[in-house]
């Protein structure tokens, strides 16, 4: 599944988002860039929620406006930031109800049994941090071919993100999964590709192994 | 234990239709029986259910537990109905037909300006359509208010009676006409219980699995509406009822639509019948069933807001 954002361009309030980018190979992408830099926006314009002024986003050959929303759900799946926990869904009500699986436990306890005490609770009583796992987790149950993480690092400790990069990893083969976050150190460790956005463009997109996060770093000072 | 979470509900509603038939009856009255006792009864079980059920849909599509329909401003708008009714005269030419068509028009009238002005204004969120609901409910109830107070005190007491809740005025034809209205609805929205459990979730998420959430939120705006308006034609206002019989159910059931909704329902038909049978059973003064529900509904809301904090979705 290629992702493809063709001369896509969006304005708002002063701000002008221009992307011209193809994303061919699974694996994860490490997406970085200051605040303010477009980061969000290029979740939110390939997953439908804002559409672009002008150019096209396209999964495959197929146009993301031409896709009705109820098959949109084949393509992507998404966690955003500051999604709320509602009370009285428990961990397996969640899990069903995102992946429309109605028996989603064995799946889950094949490949995440480690999380096994958290099916039974109610999402609302879980740690920030435990929440955003689930919401990882039911990314990685949908058999979608792209992923996108909004800032999901940041609330997570230091055992929970070795865990999710586990995971990740594994399903990095069959997957295009971007991960937002403003760890750089973390990123460059785990992703295969960075993919850097500055005033909303692309500044690169480069294999993790060609990428020098220190002169990225420095650079960004500089410019600051 | 189980059993009596599953079936404890219908119970209840069991027992309350046996006392609200049979108590105090004295001698058996066919008469009584049929032409009110039994009509009154199945009002409060529809009505209820009708309120609860839409409730618990309100409730979800605001994401917010303290959303009830009422809030909404459509039954403001029939109730503006009721009272032009009775200001023009024409209930008394026309009988208890031209309130349930008044009530019923003016619902559906303030379900098209509401929706007219959500469109106009742009921002398609919950909380607009919300905002636009609660001004739109407080301009109509204002305009109740000035019909009330230029009205004749003989025409006040039928008014009032009415828009404080009532059981007792109800027609059969058009009381089977709201159970069918009922029954295609809940047919309906048992089909569609998992995307009321996706838009739980922010918008964003419902989204991105798979829920065209603009069109469902039209489409469920308009069938709590038409429930809430249909109730006031039939039963005038009852508030509250949407409100803690969802909080009720969810609190036993959780939050999946396919127990909540529908036990929220049976909630509110028992509910509206124990308001029923205290409404009736009081004999030194006239306590409407409106009434009763908004004060027990009133405290129960304070008791919320007091204890839990998990109010906030």
């Amino acid at each position: 599944m290629i992702l493809n954002f063709d001369n896509v361009e969006l304005k708002r309030d002063g701000f002008t988002f221009f992307l011209n980018v193809e994303f061919r190979e699974n694996g994860i992408y490490g997406i970085i860039g200051p605040n303010g830099s477009g980061k969000t926006t290029f979740i939110e314009l390939a997953t439908g929620i804002i559409k672009p002024d002008s150019g096209g986003i396209f999964y495959e050959d197929k146009a993301l406006t031409k896709i009705c929303i109820e098959k949109r759900r084949e393509l992507f799946s998404a966690t955003y930031i500051n999604e709320n926990p509602i009370p009285g869904f428990t961990v397996l009500d969640y899990l069903t109800i995102t992946t429309k699986e109605r028996e989603i436990k064995p799946f889950f306890l094949a490949k995440f049994g480690r999380f096994s005490n958290f099916l039974n609770k109610d999402i609302k009583k879980l740690s920030q941090g435990q929440w955003i796992m689930v919401q990882i987790i039911e990314n990685l149950l949908q058999s979608t071919p792209v992923v996108f993480l909004d800032e999901v690092i940041l609330f997570l400790d230091i055992r929970y993100k070795h865990i999710m990069f586990e995971y990740l990893k594994q399903s990095s083969s069959e997957k295009k999964i971007f991960v937002i976050s403003h760890d750089i150190g973390i990123l460059t460790k785990n992703s295969d590709f960075i993919f850097a956005l500055e005033n909303g463009k692309q500044s690169f997109l480069e294999k993790n192994s060609d990428f020098d996060p220190e002169a990225y770093i420095q650079k960004m000072q500089v410019d600051k | 234990m189980k059993f009596f979470k599953n079936y404890g509900p219908f119970l209840i509603l069991i027992i309350l239709i046996t006392i609200s038939l049979f108590l105090n009856l004295g001698f058996f009255d066919k008469n009584i029986f049929f032409r009110i006792r039994i009509p009154e009864t199945i009002t409060a079980i529809v009505v209820g259910f009708a309120l609860g059920f839409a409730g618990a849909i309100s409730q979800i599509l605001f994401k917010n537990p303290l959303s009830d329909p009422y809030i909404l401003g459509i039954s403001s708008g029939s109730s503006l109905g009721i009272a032009v009714a009775f200001l023009t005269g024409i209930y008394y030419l026309f009988g208890q037909y031209s309130i349930f068509i008044f009530s019923l028009a003016f619902g559906l009238i303030s379900i098209f300006l509401i929706f007219g002005i959500y469109r106009a204004v742009g921002r398609k969120n919950t909380v607009t359509l919300l905002l636009i609901g609660i001004v739109y409910g407080l301009m109509t109830s204002s305009l109740t208010s000035i019909i009330l107070t230029n009205i004749t005190r003989e025409k006040i007491h039928s008014i009032i009676e009415w828009l404080y809740g009532t059981t007792e005025f109800y027609d059969i034809k058009i009381l089977i006409l709201f159970i069918i209205i009922l029954l295609l609805v809940l047919l309906w929205t048992e089909k569609k219980v998992l995307i009321l459990d996706q838009m739980n979730f922010s918008d964003k998420k419902a989204r991105s699995l798979g829920v065209d959430i603009d069109k469902y939120r039209v489409i469920f705006f308009v069938i709590i509406a038409l429930l809430v308006s249909f109730t006031v034609s039939i039963s005038g206002i009852i508030g509250f009822l949407g409100l803690m019989s969802p909080h009720i159910a969810r609190n036993i059931y959780g939050s999946r639509s396919k127990y909540l909704i529908f036990y929220s329902g049976i909630y509110g038909s028992n509910l509206l019948l124990i308001s029923h049978i205290v409404s009736k059973n009081i004999n030194a003064f006239y306590l409407p069933v409106g009434m009763i529900l908004s004060i027990v509904g009133g405290i129960y809301f304070l008791i919320l807001l007091k204890g839990k904090n998990d109010l906030k979705f």
